[in-house]
C-alpha cells in the first residue's frame, strides 16, 4: 500500500516534463553535448538564441556566488570559465525560478544563499572547481518545488505538519509523503541526466555520509544548507537548524572555526546577492535592484 | 558593515570603507554620509559597489539579532552534544561580531 503511494507519486513528480517552464533549449544542448565533435561555440548560440534565458544566465553568473562579479558579458565566456554543468544548472535553476517564488515563499533565497554558502565553503577547503558545489547548493531542494507543482495537496499537508508538530521540512515529509526531497532530487537529477556529482549532492545533502562518489559535493551542501539556515536567509520551509553532521566537516578536512571565515564571506556578499532575482517587473538590462 | 550595491545606496547611509578607483585613487572617504547628489555622481563614475555602516539593508546580517535567534533554531537540537558546542562557537562568533560593530559605531559617533 505504501509502496503504491510511492510509485503514484514518483510517477507524478516524474511528469514534471509536463510543466511549460523547463526551456526546450535544454533538451537542444543535452543532445549537441552528447557529440563529442560539438564546440562551445555552437552551444553558446543554441543557448543565445533564447535572449531572455541568457540575460538570467549572465546575470546568474555575474553574481558573487560564482565569484567573478561582473567580467562575465557573453554566453560562450560563461561556458568556458563555468562548464557546461554549471550553466545547466543554472538554466535549470532560472527557469524554476518563477513556479519556485509561487509555491515555496523564501525558497528562492535559501535556495541562492545555500548556493553563496556552499561555494565559500568549497573554496575554503580548497576544492577544484568552487562553482560546481554552488550550483548544487542553488539546486539542493528543487525536489520541494517539484513536489508542489506536482503534489498540491500533499505539499500543503506537509507544511501543516510542520507547523502543527514543529517538525523539519524533511521529517514532516517523511511523515506525510513517506520520503523526503532527497529522494525526489535524486529522481530529478537522473531523470534530467544530470551529472553525478549534481546528482549525488542533491540526494544526499542531509545525510552526506551515504555519499558514495562524491563524498566532497554532499558534504559542501550539507554545511552550506546549515550556514543560510543559521543567518535565516529565505526559509527552506521550517525554521529549524539542521543538525551538523560532524563527519561532513572532517570529510571537508576544515574545522568548526574554519566557517567563521565562511561566515563573514556570506554576510558580506549577502545583500548583493539578494538582488539575483528574475522578477518580471525586472528587466533583464537592469542590474539586481532588489525591493524594498 | 555591510557591502551592497549602488543600487540599494540610500541618503543618509554612512561608507564603512572609501571608495576607490580601480588605479586605487581615493574618491571618498571612510564615514562619509551619502547623499542623493553623491549618489548619482558615483554611478556616473561607474561605481556599482560600497562598504556601508551597520546592517541597514538585511536583517539576516545583523551579528546581534542572529545571536540572539540561536536558541530558537536549535530549540530541537538540545540532547545532541555536538549541536550543543556548534550552537556555543555560534554564539561566541556572532557576539564578538557584534561587539566589533557597536565599536565601530561608537568610534563614528566620537
Amino acid at each position: 500500500m505504501e509502496e503504491d503511494l510511492k510509485t503514484s507519486a514518483k510517477g507524478k513528480i516524474l511528469s514534471i516534463r509536463d510543466l511549460p517552464t523547463l526551456p526546450r533549449v535544454l533538451d537542444e544542448v543535452s543532445r549537441l553535448v552528447q557529440n563529442p565533435n560539438t564546440t562551445i561555440e555552437a552551444i553558446a548560440k543554441v543557448i543565445s538564441r533564447d535572449q531572455v534565458l541568457s540575460a538570467k544566465v549572465l546575470k546568474m553568473v555575474n553574481s558573487p556566488v560564482y565569484g567573478f562579479p561582473g567580467r562575465i558579458s557573453s554566453i560562450q565566456h560563461s561556458l568556458v570559465l563555468l562548464g557546461f554543468n554549471v550553466i545547466r544548472g543554472v538554466i535549470i535553476s532560472t527557469s524554476v525560478f518563477d513556479i519556485m517564488a509561487k509555491a515555496m515563499e523564501g525558497l528562492w533565497e535559501h535556495s541562492i544563499g545555500c548556493a553563496l554558502a556552499t561555494g565559500l565553503i568549497a573554496r575554503k577547503a580548497g576544492l577544484k572547481d568552487p562553482e560546481e558545489y554552488s550550483v548544487c547548493g542553488l539546486l539542493h531542494d528543487l525536489g520541494k518545488v517539484v513536489a508542489a507543482v506536482q503534489l498540491p495537496d500533499l505539499h500543503k499537508a506537509v507544511g501543516e505538519t510542520v507547523r502543527s508538530q514543529d517538525l523539519r521540512w524533511l521529517e514532516a515529509e517523511k511523515a506525510v509523503l513517506g520520503f523526503g526531497h532527497d529522494r525526489i532530487n535524486s529522481w530529478l537529477a537522473e531523470h534530467w541526466h544530470l551529472p553525478p556529482n549534481i546528482k549525488e549532492a542533491m540526494g544526499s545533502h542531509h545525510f552526506p555520509e551515504r555519499a558514495q562518489l562524491y563524498p566532497l559535493h554532499a558534504a559542501a551542501v550539507h554545511v552550506g544548507d546549515f550556514v543560510v539556515r543559521v543567518f535565516e536567509y529565505g526559509s527552506g520551509g521550517d525554521d529549524q537548524a539542521v543538525p551538523l553532521n560532524p563527519q561532513a566537516l572532517k570529510t571537508l578536512n576544515i574545522s568548526l572555526s574554519d566557517l567563521d571565515s565562511v561566515l563573514d564571506g556570506f554576510a558580506e556578499d549577502l545583500s548583493e546577492v539578494s538582488g539575483v532575482n528574475f522578477m518580471p517587473e525586472d528587466g533583464p538590462a537592469s542590474s539586481g535592484a532588489a525591493a524594498g | 558593515m555591510q557591502k551592497i550595491p549602488l543600487t540599494l545606496a540610500q541618503p543618509g547611509m554612512k561608507l564603512a570603507k572609501a571608495i576607490t578607483k580601480a588605479n586605487g585613487m581615493a574618491i571618498v572617504g571612510s564615514g562619509v554620509e551619502l547623499t542623493e547628489a553623491l549618489i548619482d555622481r558615483l554611478d556616473g563614475m561607474g561605481i556599482d559597489k560600497i562598504f556601508v555602516v551597520g546592517d541597514a539593508v538585511s536583517a539576516s546580517q545583523n551579528p546581534s539579532e542572529r545571536a540572539l535567534r540561536l536558541d530558537h533554531l536549535f530549540r530541537r537540537l538540545g540532547d545532541d552534544a555536538y549541536m550543543v558546542k556548534v550552537k556555543a562557537h555560534l554564539r561566541e562568533y556572532f557576539t564578538i561580531k557584534a561587539a566589533a560593530d557597536a565599536a565601530v559605531a561608537a568610534q563614528d559617533k566620537g
